[in-house]
């Protein structure tokens, strides 16, 4: 609501009077994510500071009307209606909150950079916010994308629903057949890094690369392709970042939507490298932490960000270095090299991203890099009944899958979201993705991974 | 479609090839319907620890061994009443609780081994409990394969092999599977989890104990040997569990013999683990349970 207003009142309005009103958007937005997203962790945090105490958000007068409206409004439905609403005992996180918060600012933004016109069909401004297929993980997308979009009429198309179907059938399996199974895995390790041996610690650090992609993508593909079969088209979140052979281009490529926002919205307005060099590096650590605490309210996410950030800054300046001895950096031998820094990095960080807290990672870093053995190493989890957990047969199959994953993403990942009449092949590559979902996924209740932000 | 439901009855008709318990409960809920004079159940103490071999020949009466891995009061009530419907009640009942048969977090402990008797009503409705979709199944029996994690399809490379999960020199009979001559090393204690009371495992066993009723069943409770203390975590004694036991078994006036005790306990040859006896170990005591059973009058 707030956002639909003040595009409009941007848009009648000029002078300073436009900055005030984009201020005050960007004060509501990034209070009502700070309130339900940070609140808590600023205040514990300070509460371990200071000599006084600061009313958690249980304890606030506010959350008590919140969770009394929800809960009034949740017992007429479930008593007219016979749903089952859940009754409340405290806050929780709104659904999808960062993606359409910011998908929110970014409609303020570009009205008031003039991109996009004041959209007045509140239904229409409503939709672009709350786009189901792409509201609880993104992309985050632009109204100059996709707002036209919905005023358009739309018409059931062969073409929209092979390639959407296409994209839903790769989306889900790699979720449902990859993530979800190196999942059982990652779950086991990360549940007390402290018991196992380094080498079970790597692996497991290098399942989480594999499912986290494969999940956050997947979701991406399912959401593209969900929008695609209506007749909506979305933007790519991803572009096989992990060939990525620097870690400039990594970013380029793991979710898109993401950083493109804080580059237009964050970024550029710091200043972006039309500053001094040392603001222009400061810019790029700033955004990159600032995308850490976008992910979550813990100094895991912050850590993770901040990493990120020193190996931008790194490479940014290592760049200009080999750029002023003239080295030739494009050759066999520097891409394989910068592919496997950059890769490890990125997997590295991951170690934060994925643990529960800074303890639990400086435990699993500190036992994986110095070869700790506290028991002996197992190539598989399995349960003491032998019959759940990750045993050979789940690291075959994520073998197997995997080089389908590596060969689909690296030879036809831009396929699959054109249409090319090829309706064998299409027929052949969705009937064994869904029949190989089907017959070999993982379906336990595992939600998608960024569900949480 | 048709993919998968290649995949998945290859995959089924390794499993059932593999696992004696796929085979032993689409015989027992879907095809047989002999009349058994004593039905023993239980969990694995029970099915691998009850020969009915031993029984017959001791009691010359006819038996059936329906114990079920890791079943809990729930699940044993379930297979009662899915043995029920196909089969005349039996007799007798022998009934083995363990310490954590009051524990109800489950219906079925390994639900995938009941996966193709969603036609029996009680296993259906266990099934559903566990979150097994048997609406969709009926008329898409073929996605029961998303019901089968990775050990259940990697099966199918053993059952190619002519693998099953009855150890060599073992074997199965009327339910019952033989366990092993291994014998427990001396020293070896086992520490067990916590053991929960749950109000619907009382309720389970209370059911068992109506439906006997109803039924004309004679009712025995046993509890099965084991080799030495178990150590046991948590707050809920065994003493309280008994207590349990005993309370029910003295309100319904159903005879509840405890042998934890017995001579045999004591003697590590017997024994594959703590809680199981092996092959020998088993003979000896279904001898002793069966003579106990006569001698005692409980059975004629």
């Amino acid at each position: 609501m707030v956002d639909y207003f003040a595009g409009i009142y941007i848009e009648r309005s000029t002078g300073n009077k436009r900055k005030w009103i984009l201020v005050a958007s960007i004060v509501a937005n990034v209070g009502f994510l700070c309130f339900f997203k940070y609140y808590d962790f600023i205040v514990g945090s300070l509460n371990g500071v200071v000599p006084f105490h600061i009313p958690v958000m249980d304890e606030l007068w506010i959350s008590s009307v919140i969770v009394q409206w929800n809960n009034f409004i949740n017992t007429f439905l479930n008593n007219s209606l016979g749903t089952d609403f859940s009754i409340l005992t405290n806050i929780i996180l709104p659904i999808g909150l960062s993606f359409h918060t910011f998908q929110a600012m970014s409609y303020t933004f570009e009205v008031y950079k003039g991109k996009q016109k004041a959209e007045r069909h509140f239904g229409i401004y409503a939709l672009y916010v709350m786009f189901f297929p792409q509201l609880v993980a993104g992309p985050i997308e632009r109204p100059q994308n996709v707002i036209h979009q919905f005023h358009e009429k739309k018409y059931f198309n062969q073409e929209n629903l092979i390639t959407g179907a296409r994209l839903i059938a790769w989306g889900l399996f790699k979720k449902v057949v990859i993530a979800d199974r190196a999942s059982l895995y990652v779950d086991i390790v990360y549940n007390d890094p402290s018991s196992f041996h380094w080498l079970n610690l790597v692996i497991a650090s290098l399942f989480f690369t594999v499912q986290i992609y494969c999940d956050f993508s997947g979701y991406s593909d399912i959401a593209i392709g969900s929008a695609r079969i209506m007749g909506y088209d979305l933007m790519t979140n991803f572009k096989r970042p992990y060939f990525a052979t620097n870690i400039k281009e990594f970013w380029s490529k793991w979710h898109i939507s993401l950083s493109t926002w804080f580059r237009d919205y964050l970024y550029i307005p710091l200043g972006g490298n039309r500053v001094k060099y040392t603001r222009y590096l400061l810019n790029i650590a700033i955004v990159f932490i600032v995308s850490g605490i976008w992910h979550g309210a813990n100094w895991t996410f912050i850590v993770w960000g901040a990493l990120h950030a020193a190996y931008q800054v790194g490479y940014i300046v290592y760049e200009k270095y080999a750029d002023s001895k003239g080295w030739n950096r494009n050759t066999i031998f520097w891409n394989i090299s910068g592919w496997f820094v950059t890769f490890g990095a990125v997997v590295f960080a991951w170690v934060f991203f994925r643990a529960k807290d800074l303890n639990q990672a400086w435990v699993y870093i500190k036992n994986m890099v110095t070869l700790q053995t506290p028991s002996a190493f197992k190539m598989t989890l399995l349960a003491a009944d032998e019959r759940s957990g990750f045993g050979i047969t789940s690291m075959l199959l994520i073998l197997l899958f995997g080089s389908v994953l590596l060969y689909i993403e690296k030879y036809y990942r831009a396929d699959l979201a054109e249409f090319n009449s090829r309706p064998k092949k299409d027929l052949a590559f969705i009937t064994l993705t869904v029949a190989s979902t089907i017959v070999f996924g993982i379906f336990v209740k595992e939600s998608f991974i960024y569900f949480q932000f | 479609m048709v993919l998968t439901w290649v995949a998945y009855k290859g995959i089924i008709w390794s499993d059932r090839q593999y696992f004696h318990s796929i085979a032993k409960n689409e015989f027992v809920f879907l095809e047989d319907t002999t009349s058994y004079d004593i039905l023993l159940l239980g969990s694995s103490r029970m099915k691998n620890m009850v020969n009915p071999r031993v029984v017959d020949s001791v009691t010359r009466l006819s038996s059936f061994n329906a114990g079920a891995s890791g079943a809990n009061a729930v699940e044993m009530k379930t297979i009662l009443e899915s043995y029920l419907l196909r089969h005349k009640a039996p007799k007798y009942l022998i009934l083995t609780l363990d310490l954590y048969s009051l524990e109800s977090e489950k219906s079925l402990q390994y639900y995938p081994s009941y996966i193709t008797c969603d036609a029996s009503k009680p296993i259906e409705k266990a099934l559903k409990h566990e979150g097994v979709h048997t609406y969709l199944y009926k008329y898409m029996p073929f996605l029961k394969v998303v019901e089968l994690n990775d050990y259940y399809k990697g099966i199918v490379v053993k059952s190619l092999k002519g693998e099953t999960d009855i150890a060599e020199g073992d074997y199965y009979y009327k339910g019952y599977v033989s366990n092993t001559d291994v014998v427990i090393e001396k020293d070896e204690l086992k520490q067990l989890r916590f053991f929960g009371v749950s109000d619907n495992g009382i309720a389970a066993v209370g059911d068992i104990v109506k439906i006997c009723r109803e039924k004309n069943i004679g009712l025995v409770f046993t509890y099965a040997p084991e080799y030495k203390k178990f150590i046991i975590k948590g707050t809920e004694t065994p003493e309280r569990i008994f207590t349990v036991y005993d309370s029910i078994a003295v309100a319904n006036n159903i005879p509840y013999l405890r042998h934890e005790n017995l001579e045999l306990s004591s003697d590590p040859k017997l024994f594959a683990n703590n809680g199981h006896l092996n092959r020998m170990g088993a003979d000896v005591y279904s001898e002793e349970l069966s003579k106990q059973l006569l001698s005692l009058g409980l059975i004629d």
